[in-house]
This record gives structure tokens, C-alpha cells and sequence, in this order.
């Protein structure tokens, strides 16, 4: 049982660990993808944010649109239509991470429908009384946890847990698995070992 | 719906060889939000931080992010070299973006000390956490005409599973947590 409550202790301290630097990363991570050619370039001044006191919700407007949309990717190997998604609700002033959705889906070139959804449930009481600890435990409901399968409904459930990884650590694992993006070369692994 | 980005992109682009003025809520923010503002702006800017204006007229071709140390002291410096702004021996092809803090010297000093910088400003300062603040009837309006429901009611059926977990609902859950009221 320890390991599972490490990983919800970690999970839950990665909420305010590094400030409200993430936005920057989230953005660059964007800027990338635009720039492989998988994304419009206008996305650079689409990742944007609205607040309501002492909440902000982080999204990616619509190209022509006034709100938040599912973003289009193309050129993705295999894979017919895809849309991403990255919300976040945090504190405006620390830039703690109350929820988070980064997620990827589509259809296959075949017709079949796929979706890999990292999820991070809101941690505050007001939303649930139990807060982030959804599901009967630790294990079977990570906090951090991703969704893989054909769509989000279709059971068995999966929910993988994650390390305690931040918004765009989750960016960077979604992405290379759909778009052949590698943050970590093993070249450049290998001079750190 | 206003938006922080566009706004701060806006006042960079309305004067590309001029001036434009961020204004930050508090100190704690100010070095986020020059962040913030550098990654909005094309590669071609070759944008770079200063804290003193001389170092920002240094650069005519290169996009400054001036975040001085001492606000008035930049002020009045601008003040001093407006002609230099407006035709140096060289002239600007990128701007100089200054950050100021809301209620601190360098607001007190543009508005008792540099009317000519003051005049150069007005209509071209984007106030990002302004911009970022939702008119909450106004956004749970526009929420109530998409869903016919109350952020709140909407919230109620998505907690009960009741609203397929599309992309699109996700969105609209996202938005109503923004828009629930206490």
C-alpha cells in the first residue's frame, strides 16, 4: 500500500511545484508542435487563460472562435483525424494545479476511434467532499492517470497512473506517442547516466 | 471575451518601431508575466531583456522587454531620449515593451513627470490580468444560451455522469467550474 500512497502524496505536492512556470512551458511545447508541422502557428497566441477571482482556467481558443475548442492536429502517422486538448484550472497568483485535462483522440485511418486522456481531478473540497480521491483507492484511481482505449466509456476502464509529471512533462508523453516527438533521446539519456 | 494574449500581441503590433507598456499587478507576478510575453513573440523579434533604457535604444533592430529596476528612473529616461525614440541615427524596426508595476514610482512618474511618453502610451498599454478577468453574467449568459442550463445545473449532470465524456463537454465542464458560483 505504501507505493500507492507515495505516489498520491507526490502526485498531490506536483500541484504546486513549480509555480506558474508551467504556462511558459505549455505554450513552448505548442510552439513545437506548430512548428513539426502538426498544428496551425497561430497557436503560439491561442494558449490562453480567463479568471474568476481566485480561479483561472488555461485553454486553446478556437482558430476562429471565441472560447475554447478542440484543437486539429494533422500529419499524424496512421491516424485519420485527431483533435488535443490541454485545460487546466489553477490559482491565479501561485499557480497551483486544481484539475487537468490533456488529452488526444480521433479516428484511425481504418475508422476506428482512439483517445489518450491524462486526467488530474480537481483537488478542491468544494467541488467533491473527498476532493481529488475519486474511485474506491489509490490504485485503482490515481490521482494522475491516463486513459487509453477507444474512447472513454468503453469498459474495461483503463487508468494508467503516471509519475508525478507536470502539465508539460504530460504534454511531452502525450505528444510522442502520436506525433514521434522525443524529449529525452536516449543519446542524450545516456550522457547523464 | 476579452483575451490577455491578444491584447498583449496587440499592443506590440499596433507600433512596431515605437512603444508599448505592460502593466503588472505586483512585483510577485512581473518576472512570470515577461516570461509570458517572450514566448508569445516570434523568433524574428530576437527579443532580449533590459533594465535600463539606454540598453533598450542600444538595440533598434531587436525587440526589447524593458523591465527596469528603478521605474522612474526609466521614465524619466524615456522622457529624455523621445526624440531618440522617434529618429535615432538609426531607426527602430522593433519595439521597446516596457513592464511597469500597477501603483508604484513608475506609474506616479508617467503621470506627473513624462506627459510627451504619457501622450505616446495612451491607447497602447494592455493590462494582462484585466483582460484576463471574465464579466461572469456576461460569460454565464453565453454559457446558459450553448447549454440551455445553469453552469451549476450542467455541473450537477456531468458529476452524475449523466453528459457523454466528449472533447466538447470536457470544454464546457472546464468553463463552469470557472463560472460556478459559491
Amino acid at each position: 500500500m505504501k507505493t500507492w500512497i507515495d505516489l498520491y502524496r507526490e502526485h498531490r505536492a506536483a500541484r504546486s511545484a513549480s509555480g506558474k512556470e508551467w504556462s511558459t512551458h505549455l505554450r513552448k511545447r505548442l510552439i513545437e508542435l506548430a512548428k513539426a508541422g502538426h498544428c496551425d502557428a497561430t497557436i503560439q497566441g491561442r494558449f490562453t487563460r480567463q479568471k474568476n477571482g481566485d480561479l483561472e482556467e488555461w485553454f486553446i481558443r478556437g482558430k476562429d472562435a471565441d472560447g475554447s475548442k478542440p484543437e486539429p492536429l494533422k500529419g499524424l502517422s496512421g491516424i485519420e483525424t485527431a483533435t488535443l486538448d490541454v485545460l487546466l484550472l489553477s490559482d491565479p497568483r501561485t499557480g497551483h494545479i486544481h484539475k487537468l485535462t490533456i488529452a488526444a483522440q480521433g479516428k484511425r485511418k481504418d475508422g476506428s476511434t482512439w483517445v489518450i486522456a491524462v486526467h488530474l481531478p480537481d483537488d478542491r473540497i468544494k467541488d467533491r467532499p473527498d476532493g481529488d480521491r475519486h474511485g474506491s483507492g489509490a490504485c485503482g484511481h490515481p490521482a494522475l492517470h491516463c486513459h487509453v482505449g477507444p474512447d472513454l466509456k468503453t469498459v474495461p476502464k483503463v487508468r494508467v497512473p503516471l509519475p508525478a509529471l507536470d502539465p508539460p512533462s504530460v504534454l511531452d508523453w502525450v505528444l510522442s506517442q502520436i506525433t514521434g516527438y522525443e524529449p529525452a533521446l536516449w543519446s542524450e539519456v545516456n550522457k547523464h547516466l | 471575451m476579452r483575451d490577455p494574449v491578444q491584447g498583449i500581441l496587440n499592443v506590440i503590433e499596433r507600433d512596431e518601431s515605437g512603444l508599448a507598456l505592460i502593466w503588472c499587478p505586483d512585483f510577485g507576478l512581473r518576472e512570470w508575466l515577461v516570461d509570458e510575453v517572450e514566448s508569445v513573440l516570434d523568433e524574428s523579434k530576437r527579443a532580449f531583456r533590459t533594465d535600463t533604457v539606454e540598453g533598450a535604444l542600444a538595440e533598434p533592430h531587436r525587440l526589447a522587454l524593458l523591465v527596469p529596476n528603478d521605474e522612474r528612473g526609466a521614465i524619466l529616461d524615456l522622457e529624455a531620449n523621445r526624440e531618440r525614440l522617434l529618429s535615432g541615427p538609426e531607426a527602430r524596426t522593433q519595439p521597446i515593451v516596457l513592464f511597469l508595476m500597477h501603483d508604484a514610482d513608475g506609474q506616479r512618474a508617467l503621470a506627473e513627470e513624462a506627459v510627451s511618453i504619457a501622450s505616446w502610451l495612451h491607447g497602447n498599454h494592455s493590462d494582462p490580468e484585466e483582460d484576463a478577468q471574465i464579466d461572469l453574467e456576461e460569460e454565464r449568459r453565453r454559457f446558459e444560451e450553448i447549454t440551455k442550463q445553469t453552469p451549476e445545473a450542467w455541473l450537477e449532470a456531468w458529476r452524475r455522469a449523466e453528459w457523454p465524456q466528449t472533447s466538447e463537454n470536457y470544454h464546457l465542464a472546464y468553463r463552469a467550474k470557472l463560472l460556478e458560483k459559491p
